[in-house]
């Protein structure tokens, strides 16, 4: 009785634990999961939904204690479910709406838009692969090993097409300025 | 080499602009909510699947617990297990204690009944003559005592020589 007593009393214990690092793990990496989430969809609810679906997901596949980095098992499970989002909901440019800003002047605020929109456009008209990398480049949390990760390429590859993918956006740039 | 810098700035700025990206306020609130919801909802889940495998897995025997139609067990034959034969064949038992197999005429030491099968008429008729025969020779041995000394000569015991036992010279 007293063994069954005991396990019960673990079994409670590792539960609680369970839901307090679920919890923490939320609001430790709950930023960086969003904002992969809307790099890939553009869309604050599409983004929200994605975010929580990546945890969803995380939840179903096992237990967080047996993970050794969180942080990248993570991003990688929110890059996959922001990519089926994309996928399923099909967000259309139309839909594509901007984060509320915190940015208290007006025209700083036009710029800005104006500026994010131009770059993903020039993110589009790259090719898928340039494309996915500096989508996930543009997270802050993510570095060049986080995208290497993600990806499953060489960290020497990212730099590579990085570089490509600069240059190319640099083309189409000076292209609209000039028109 | 101006355009190049301005490209470079202007590109680092929109990569600036897109990572200062916050989530809706609530974000992490409303997703601890749903983890928890689905954490509860897979244990209901859990629980419900468990007891319908477990009813599953009973109800057959419930059902045939209660309607199978049992056959009318009927008890086993009564054996006869003593025998009513003669006295004669009855073996009295001096100590009961000494011969316990003796005495489990009804059941064997394993609580196996012994079947014996009673005497037919005909084996008790044989048993019976065989006695009364055996009987009769006794009784005839008694009664002509004369017969046993009729055939036999009265018997003649010689006198023994012994020859003398002693040495050669003495001879």
């Amino acid at each position: 009785m007293r063994n069954g007593g005991d396990v019960i009393a673990v079994r409670l214990w590792t539960k609680a634990s369970d839901e307090t690092a679920w919890e923490s793990c939320v609001r430790e990496h709950g930023q960086m999961v969003y904002r992969i989430a809307f790099s890939v969809l553009r869309n604050s609810h599409a983004a929200e939904d994605a975010a929580q679906d990546t945890f969803l997901r995380a939840l179903r596949s096992g237990k967080l204690n047996d993970i050794r980095d969180a942080r990248a098992w993570l991003a990688k499970i929110a890059w996959r479910s922001a990519l089926d989002h994309r996928r399923n909901d099909e967000v259309s440019i139309e839909s594509v709406a901007e984060p509320e800003s915190q940015v208290l002047n007006v025209e700083n605020q036009l710029l800005r838009d104006e500026r994010t929109r131009l770059l993903h456009e020039l993110i589009r008209s790259l090719p898928r692969d340039l494309q996915d990398m500096v989508t996930l480049s543009t997270v802050q949390e993510l570095s060049g090993a986080d995208v290497a990760a993600i990806l499953g390429i060489p960290e020497a590859s990212v730099r590579t097409r990085m570089h490509r993918a600069r240059e190319l956006m640099k083309q189409k740039w000076e292209s609209r300025l000039r028109q | 080499m101006e355009t190049i810098d301005a490209f470079e700035s202007w590109f680092d700025e929109a990569m600036t602009d897109c990572g200062e990206i916050e989530a809706p306020p609530g974000f992490e609130a409303r997703t601890i909510a749903t983890l928890h919801q689905q954490r509860s909802r897979r244990h209901w889940l859990g629980s419900l699947s468990l007891t319908a495998a477990l009813t599953a897995a009973v109800f057959p025997f419930v059902v045939y617990g209660l309607f199978s139609i049992h056959p009318d067990v009927q008890e086993p034959p009564l054996v006869q297990t003593r025998i009513h034969a003669p006295s004669a064949q009855r073996v009295p038992l001096r100590s009961p204690v000494r011969h316990p197999h003796l005495r489990a005429a009804e059941n064997s030491r394993r609580g196996v009944p012994i079947i014996v099968p009673p005497l037919t008429a005909q084996e008790e008729a044989i048993l019976r003559l065989a006695r009364n025969s055996a009987a009769k020779q006794l009784a005839s041995i008694g009664t002509n005592r004369d017969d046993l000394t009729a055939g036999s000569q009265p018997l003649e015991i010689q006198a023994l020589q012994i020859p003398p036992v002693g040495r050669e010279e003495e001879k």
